[in-house]
C-alpha cells in the first residue's frame, strides 16, 4: 500500500515537473535569421584581378564582388569555391576560384550568393589558365602556388552579401565546344541535348576501375558527336549511383587540368537527362578489339579491310584506355608508292529508320596531308575481296576531319552529322586512306562510327 | 524496505553532483605568443620563373642580422644594418604590432630610414611561426613576393 502511493506521488510530481518545468515564455515564433547586409562596396572588377603564372600578392585595399557556383553539398566539389561575375549582355563573364581550408562551405557560399572578396594580402595565380585566388601554399619540394586561406581567413575575406540570385540567372546556356573555353573556366553552364559515352552507360558515376586522381572522368556527347569531360569524385554522394542513360541537360561548373576541360557538376539534381536517349542504329568503337598495336589488323565480323595495292592494313591501337583504327604509310616496309587501304563496316541496313545521320570522329598526327575520306555504297557486297570493293560503287560523303596537326590532340574532332536520309537499304561506310611512303604519310585515327535515325 | 529509500536517497544525492549548478565555467585560456623575442633575420627568397622558392643565406658576417623584436606587450623594434664596408650603421625604428589571420600586421611610429614612414602599417604574411623560427612574406607594390625566415635570436 504504501509502496502505491508513493509510486503513484512519484508518478506525479515527475509529469507534473516535464510540462510545468522552467520556461519562462511560450513565443514558439519562427527564429530571427534576418540578414545584416555588409556595408562593403566593390570598387575593382573582377576583369581587372591581375594573375600570371608566377604567384603574387595583391596589395591594395580593393574588393570585388562575385557569385558562387560551385557547391560542396555533393561533395564533388571540396575546399574551393568557384565564383562567377553577373551575366551582363555584351559583357564577359569572368570567373575564379578560391581554395578554402573548410568544409560544408555550401551552408555560407551557396550558388548564388553573392560574396565581396577583399582582395588586400591574397595570393593569386592561374592554374591550369584558371584564375585562383586565396593564401600562399609551398609544397614538399618548395613550389608555390595559390592554395586554400584558413577558415578564419575566409570569414574576413569573403564577406557573403544578403544577395542571392537564383542559378537560372548565373548559368549560361551553350553547347560543349562553346563551353570549352578559357574564359568559362569556374563559371556556370547548362549544356543542353547531351549524354553519355556508350562506354559510361551500366558504370556508376565514381566507377572504381576507372579512376584518375580520386575521381572518374566520364565523357558527355553532344548531338554532333562532341565530347567533354564528366568528372565525379570518390567523395561525391552521388559516386555510387549509375550514370543515367537519358539525354537531356546537364549544368554544372567548368574546370581545367593541365589541358583537358573537366565539366563538374555540383550534385545528381544538376544531371537532368529526363528524355529517352536515341538509339544508334549502328556503333562501333573498337573496344571490343582484344590485341592492338603495329600490325595488329582489325579483323571484325562483318568489316573489311583491305588494301587495294599493298599489304598494310588498318590498325587497331590503343591510347588511355580507348581504343581505335589507326592508319599511316610512314616508313612501311616494303615501302607502298600507292597506298589506298579501305576500312569498310559491316552492312547498315536503313529501311526501318528515317532522317539516318553519321558520326565518327577523328584524330591526325605527323601530318603532311589529306589522306583519308568517307564513302558509301549501296552495292558492295560485303565479301572483302579487292575485287568486290573495285567492282562496287561508291560515293564520296561530305565529312569533316580533324585538323592537320603534328601532334596528335586530346579530344577526336566530330566529323559533324553527315545525312544518309538519301539512302536506304543495306548501306557500306567505308574510311580510305590514299597516301605513299615516299609521299602523303600523315597518321590518321578514327573511332565511335555511329548512325543515328528516327 | 528502508535500503531502498537509502539507495533512492543516494542516487539522487549523487545526481546532484553530476548535475549541480557551477557556473565557474570561465577558465581563461591563454594562447601563448610565440613571437615575443628577438628573430634574426637569416635567410631571403624569392621565386624563379617556375614558382620555385630560392632562399639565399644573408651575409652576417659584417654586421650584426637585421631584426625584429617583439614585446609580449605588442611593441616591436625592428633593427637594419648598413654596412659601407668599413663601419656598420644600425637603424632602428619601434611600432606596435597585432597577429590577424595568417597576417602580422606591424605599424611603425617612427621611421626606418627610406624604408617605412610614421604611421604606416606593413602587413606580412605569416607564413609559419614555432618557438625558433618564423617564416614571413612580403611583396613589392608589383605584388612580386620575397620571403624572409627568421630564427630566433638572444
Amino acid at each position: 500500500m504504501k509502496a502505491t502511493i508513493l509510486k503513484s506521488v512519484l508518478f506525479l510530481a515527475l509529469t507534473v515537473g516535464t510540462f510545468v518545468g522552467c520556461v519562462n515564455d511560450d513565443d514558439y515564433a519562427t527564429p530571427d535569421f534576418g540578414c545584416n547586409e555588409t556595408s562593403l562596396v566593390a570598387n575593382f572588377e573582377v576583369a581587372q584581378v591581375p594573375a600570371s603564372q608566377i604567384v603574387t600578392q595583391f596589395t591594395e585595399d580593393k574588393i570585388i564582388e562575385a557569385y558562387v557556383t560551385s557547391s560542396d553539398e555533393g561533395g564533388n566539389f571540396f575546399k574551393s569555391i568557384s565564383f562567377q561575375t553577373l551575366p551582363v549582355e555584351g559583357e564577359q563573364v569572368r570567373g575564379f576560384s578560391v581554395p578554402v581550408d573548410a568544409t560544408s562551405t555550401f551552408i555560407n557560399y551557396e550558388p548564388g550568393r553573392k560574396v565581396f572578396i577583399k582582395l588586400k594580402d591574397l595570393y593569386t595565380d592561374l592554374s591550369s589558365d584558371g584564375v585562383r585566388i586565396g593564401a600562399v601554399f609551398l609544397n614538399g619540394s618548395g613550389v608555390a602556388a595559390v592554395g586554400r586561406m584558413t577558415e578564419s581567413q575566409m570569414r574576413s575575406t569573403l564577406i557573403r552579401s544578403c544577395q542571392v540570385v537564383s542559378e537560372d540567372t548565373l548559368s549560361r546556356t551553350m553547347t560543349i565546344a562553346e563551353a570549352k573555353q578559357t574564359a568559362n573556366l569556374n563559371t556556370l553552364i547548362d549544356i543542353e541535348n547531351v549524354q553519355f559515352s556508350d562506354a559510361a552507360i551500366n558504370s556508376t558515376y565514381y566507377d572504381p576501375s576507372n579512376v584518375i586522381g580520386g575521381a572518374t572522368n566520364h565523357t558527355l556527347v553532344d548531338d554532333s558527336g562532341t565530347t567533354v569531360i564528366f568528372r565525379t569524385s570518390s567523395f561525391a554522394n552521388f559516386a555510387g549511383k549509375p550514370v543515367a542513360s537519358g539525354r537531356g541537360t546537364v549544368r554544372g561548373v567548368m574546370t581545367k587540368f593541365n589541358s583537358d576541360y573537366q565539366f563538374m557538376a555540383r550534385t545528381e539534381r544538376d544531371i537532368m537527362l529526363t528524355e529517352p536517349r536515341p538509339e544508334a542504329i549502328f556503333s562501333e568503337n573498337f573496344e571490343s578489339i582484344g590485341a592492338t598495336g603495329p600490325n595488329q589488323f582489325i579483323s571484325l565480323p562483318g568489316w573489311t579491310n583491305v588494301s587495294m595495292n599493298g599489304g598494310k592494313l588498318w590498325e587497331a591501337r590503343i591510347f588511355s584506355g580507348n581504343k581505335y583504327a589507326q592508319f599511316s604509310t610512314f616508313n612501311l616496309n616494303p615501302a607502298e608508292p600507292n597506298a589506298d587501304t579501305r576500312l569498310i563496316t559491316p552492312a547498315i541496313n536503313l529501311d526501318s529508320s528515317e532522317n539516318e545521320v553519321l558520326r565518327f570522329g577523328s584524330k591526325i598526327g605527323f601530318a603532311n596531308g589529306e589522306a583519308v575520306t568517307a564513302w558509301i555504297s549501296t552495292d558492295y557486297d560485303g565479301s572483302g575481296t579487292v575485287a568486290a570493293v573495285a567492282a562496287a560503287t561508291w560515293t564520296l560523303l561530305p565529312a569533316t576531319f580533324a585538323a592537320q596537326t603534328q601532334q596528335y590532340p586530346n579530344d577526336f574532332t566530330s566529323s559533324g552529322n553527315i545525312s544518309l536520309a538519301a539512302y536506304s537499304g543495306d548501306v557500306y561506310i567505308s574510311f580510305r586512306y590514299v597516301g605513299a611512303t615516299n609521299g602523303i604519310t600523315s597518321t590518321y585515327q578514327i573511332d565511335n562510327i555511329e548512325v543515328f535515325g528516327n | 524496505m528502508n535500503k531502498k529509500f537509502i539507495y533512492i536517497a543516494l542516487v539522487l544525492i549523487g545526481s546532484l553532483g553530476v548535475v549541480s549548478c557551477d557556473e565557474e565555467d570561465d577558465t581563461t585560456f591563454v594562447s601563448p605568443n610565440y613571437l615575443v623575442g628577438k628573430w634574426n633575420l637569416a635567410q631571403v627568397g624569392t621565386l624563379n620563373s617556375q614558382n620555385v622558392l630560392v632562399y639565399q643565406n644573408v651575409d652576417n658576417s659584417n654586421c650584426a642580422a637585421d631584426s625584429y623584436t617583439f614585446g609580449a606587450d605588442y611593441n616591436f623594434t625592428a633593427s637594419d644594418f648598413t654596412y659601407d664596408g668599413t663601419t656598420c650603421t644600425e637603424d632602428a625604428g619601434t611600432g606596435t604590432y597585432e597577429i590577424i589571420p595568417g597576417n602580422l600586421v606591424l605599424e611603425f611610429a617612427d621611421e626606418i630610414a627610406t624604408d617605412t614612414l610614421p604611421g604606416e602599417t606593413r602587413t606580412m604574411t605569416l607564413r609559419s611561426l614555432s618557438d625558433v623560427s618564423l617564416e614571413l612574406i612580403n611583396s613589392n607594390q608589383a605584388g612580386a613576393i620575397t620571403f624572409y625566415k627568421y630564427s630566433k635570436g638572444l
